[in-house]
């Protein structure tokens, strides 16, 4: 059994509810949304013309670069427009608007008998996990295939997260209750593209019937173990579940591959299987609609595309909201509009009353510490306040912020009401504009 | 139902805080020093509650005096004029004239706490300043020890007054008398029945109140424990000629304001290290200083300058005992 990761915090929040039934499917609306960028790497181009007829899983985007991911249709009908709209990561983004004409005429792909995975090969799983365009649904957004290729033989252990990375989010709870067979069946699937003699699989002590249910899945496999883990956040965070589980450190600007290791979240491992079994390529994801305002809170299964306010429909409202998030309280992106569409990475939706959005005054730092009781990446939070308020980049450096997570368990320990990660932040991006300039004089210093 | 506003608000994650705030961290601190300022109205009437009043007032009005001169808001709602008044008054004799707290909270708040830019920026601690300013300035009127009257009602004054009193005076003269081998002093020593700064006598319930907080999560134990520690260690192992080293212990520990100062005083936050591993070595610095003044200085008691010493290391300590980087060994 591994080391506990250091820090952590169990934050409060208001809008908690239970998992009853499996998610429910939201009706496809008229209009959807396909942004280009749903995943780390180069955007993706559309292949589709404005007017052209797309079909329900037809690829409508996709790049040649080395790390990008395709972009498919989640239901059949006309190209209106190939344009720039809003995107749930902030700013604006080249997006497939496509019409629904309500038919859902499937690619002629999907029609195809299903597939008996265990014929499949290392080559041939990587190259459905690209084609099918499965990507970090836990929010990294990380490309699937691109964690496999070339991975063969050096990875000891797959890690299946089903640590939900927030808060109030319950997607990947419901699909590791409802989705049990799926998420084991996905975990072997990454085990064989890449030789992994191991499986393990992370829940947190707060979802036994998860547990459970996977632990039912996965009693075939010698090779499958489900770990529970005492719940804490962020021990969704990729380093902290390794560290939580395996008691290893991944160094600083490293993958987990470096540890022979490749970390997983839950729900692309079962989308994966489904588009191994079913040809299925990601067009659909569970979404949490959460927060104190929401009528009727719960987990529904979306077609990617879909807009923020056909969910918030859906699920009703009792009060006014102030804030939008697309993600969790602690790590989610406050939206400024809700037009934007869900997208890959988007795993929930948390809707905060004017009352909880209400940012409180800070005060002087008083130096109590808990910044550094609570940083689970062992920083010092308070001392980066400092520097960062000063400017001074070179002690920022020399204290490793670049380190930082942001998973912002500073800033929500704080009793001075200091906005900490937000600072950091900034200055990240100071630092790497700074050392962009001293590259750029570096090379324009050398004779030509 | 309310309107829907028609713009949301944006900002930067994380969007839930701790209801934990500065005012109720320093709550808790007063809270802890209650128990003990109550002990201190009971052993040496009412004029310690007094004292410790005057002091409050004049520290919050001095903070409220600074900001209203600067044209700051008003920010001694935070409570932590509240703890240096405290914490300077448990600091003086009860019969001192009550015109020291005023001039005390004048050099820790207006001075030491203000001027260098309010909570959080004195780089020392104030009440110590204040404490260490006095004691040098009314050499007189600070050890101006009475005995314990048992008697919330009493109105001490320095007519009352006998000198030499203090258990650590008794133990610098190198000789301990007869009764301080006794059960019955012993006993008194941990009740607070001894003479002594007002707030510094009663062993048993500034410990409670250590204790309090670091149940509460407010303070942590490294501090404590090492400043204890130290002073326990060294005292256990070099005792004085002629004297029972478990008795110098004892009187080491429980005499004076090592309490005081080990819960209240280091674990300051402002003015303490920030690591685990700085906050033990504080801790160990703080009590070295603390018997060597003791024991080799001219005066008694050495806990405030130990910890003022120690408050100027701060930031080096803190330096040098940076937590390992994340994914790196040591």
């Amino acid at each position: 059994m591994g080391m506990p990761f250091h820090g952590g915090i169990h934050p409060k929040v208001t809008g908690a509810f239970d998992i009853e039934k499996p998610a429910e499917t939201l009706p496809a609306p008229d209009i959807l949304y396909y942004p280009l960028i749903q995943h780390r790497g180069a955007a993706a181009e559309p292949l589709v013309k404005v007017g052209e007829q797309v079909c329900l899983g037809q690829k409508i985007a996709d790049s040649p670069a080395g790390l990008t991911s395709p972009v498919h249709a989640s239901v059949s009908g006309m190209v209106r427009a190939i344009e720039p709209w809003d995107h749930p990561d902030g700013g604006k983004c080249d997006t497939i608007v496509v019409e629904n004409d309500r038919l859902d005429r499937k690619d002629p792909a999907l029609e195809a008998e299903p597939r008996d995975v265990e014929l499949l090969d290392e080559q041939q799983i990587v190259e459905i996990a690209r084609e099918a365009g499965i990507v970090g649904m836990g929010g990294a957004g990380f490309p699937l295939y691109a964690k496999l290729k070339d991975a063969a033989g050096q990875v000891e252990t797959i890690i299946l997260n089903g640590c939900e990375c927030e808060p109030l989010l319950q997607s990947d709870h419901t699909t590791m209750i409802y989705e049990a067979d799926s998420v084991v069946q996905g975990g072997l699937l990454l085990a064989r593209a890449v030789d992994a003699p191991r499986i393990l699989i992370a829940v947190e002590d707060d979802k036994p019937r998860a547990a459970q249910a996977l632990q039912q899945a996965a009693a075939p496999y010698d090779n499958v173990e489900v770990r529970v883990l005492p719940v804490r956040y962020p021990q969704g965070g990729e380093k902290m579940l390794i560290k939580a589980l395996l008691g290893k450190e991944v160094p600083p600007g490293k993958l987990p591959i470096a540890l022979g290791l490749v970390v997983s979240n839950v729900e692309s491992a079962a989308a994966l299987y489904r588009a191994c079994r079913s040809h299925l390529p990601l067009i659909s994801r569970n979404v949490t609609v959460a927060g104190s305002v929401v009528a009727r809170p719960g987990v529904l299964s979306v077609r990617l595309g879909t807009p923020f306010e056909a969910l918030m429909e859906h699920c009703g409202l009792t009060a006014p909201y102030a804030k939008l998030l697309s993600g969790g309280p602690m790590m989610g992106k406050a939206q400024h509009t809700a037009k934007v569409p869900v997208i890959k990475t988007v795993s929930g939706l948390v809707l905060l009353s004017e009352r909880e959005a209400r940012s409180q005054r800070s005060t002087n730092c008083i130096r109590c510490g808990k910044c550094m009781q609570a940083c689970p990446m062992l920083l010092s939070p308070c001392y980066l306040n400092f520097y960062s308020d000063l400017g001074n980049l070179a002690e920022l450096e020399r204290l490793n912020i670049d380190n930082c997570i942001e998973c912002g368990v500073c800033s929500y320990s704080c009793p001075a009401k200091l906005p900490l990660v937000q600072k950091f932040r900034l200055s990240k991006l100071e630092l790497s504009k700074q050392r962009r300039a001293a590259k750029e004089r570096k090379e324009g210093g050398k004779p030509q | 139902m309310n309107q829907q506003p028609e713009l949301l608000l944006v900002t930067s994650s994380p969007h839930v805080h701790t209801p934990l705030t500065t005012s109720a961290l320093m709550k808790d601190v007063v809270i802890a020093l209650l128990p003990a300022l109550c002990a201190s109205i009971y052993i040496f009437g009412i004029r310690a509650g007094v004292q410790v009043a005057v002091s409050v007032l004049s520290c919050v009005g001095f903070e409220a005096l600074f900001c209203r001169l600067r044209k700051w808001e008003n920010t001694t709602f935070d409570l932590s004029a509240v703890v240096t008044g405290i914490l300077l008054a448990f600091n003086l004799p009860v019969a001192a004239p009550l015109w020291l707290p005023v001039v005390g909270s004048f050099l820790a708040i207006f001075i030491v706490k203000m001027l260098f830019g309010g909570l959080g920026k004195n780089f020392v601690n104030p009440a110590l300043i204040g404490r260490v300013f006095l004691a040098n300035s009314w050499s007189s009127d600070m050890v101006c020890w009475t005995q314990p009257v048992l008697n919330p009602l009493a109105w001490t004054t320095a007519a009352d007054a006998i000198t030499g009193a203090t258990p650590l005076g008794v133990v610098k003269s190198g000789v301990l008398p007869e009764a301080y081998t006794h059960a019955g002093q012993l006993w008194n020593m941990l009740l607070g029945v001894h003479g002594g700064c007002l707030g510094e006598t009663c062993a048993l319930l500034l410990i409670a109140g250590g204790l309090y907080l670091l149940a509460r999560g407010v303070i942590t134990w490294h501090i404590p424990t090492a400043y204890l520690g130290t002073v326990a260690v060294l005292s256990l192992l070099f005792p004085p000629e002629g004297m029972s080293a478990l008795l110098y212990t004892f009187y080491n520990l429980t005499g004076g304001g090592l309490l005081l100062g080990a819960f209240f005083m280091a674990t300051d936050y402002v003015t303490s290290p920030l690591t685990p591993k700085g906050r033990l070595l504080y801790g160990v610095g703080c009590g070295l200083l603390t018997v060597f003044i003791r024991r080799f200085g001219p005066a008694a008691e050495g806990v405030s300058f130990s910890i003022l010493i120690m408050n100027l290391l701060v930031w080096f300590i803190d330096r040098a005992t940076m937590p390992r980087r994340f994914g790196e060994e040591r």
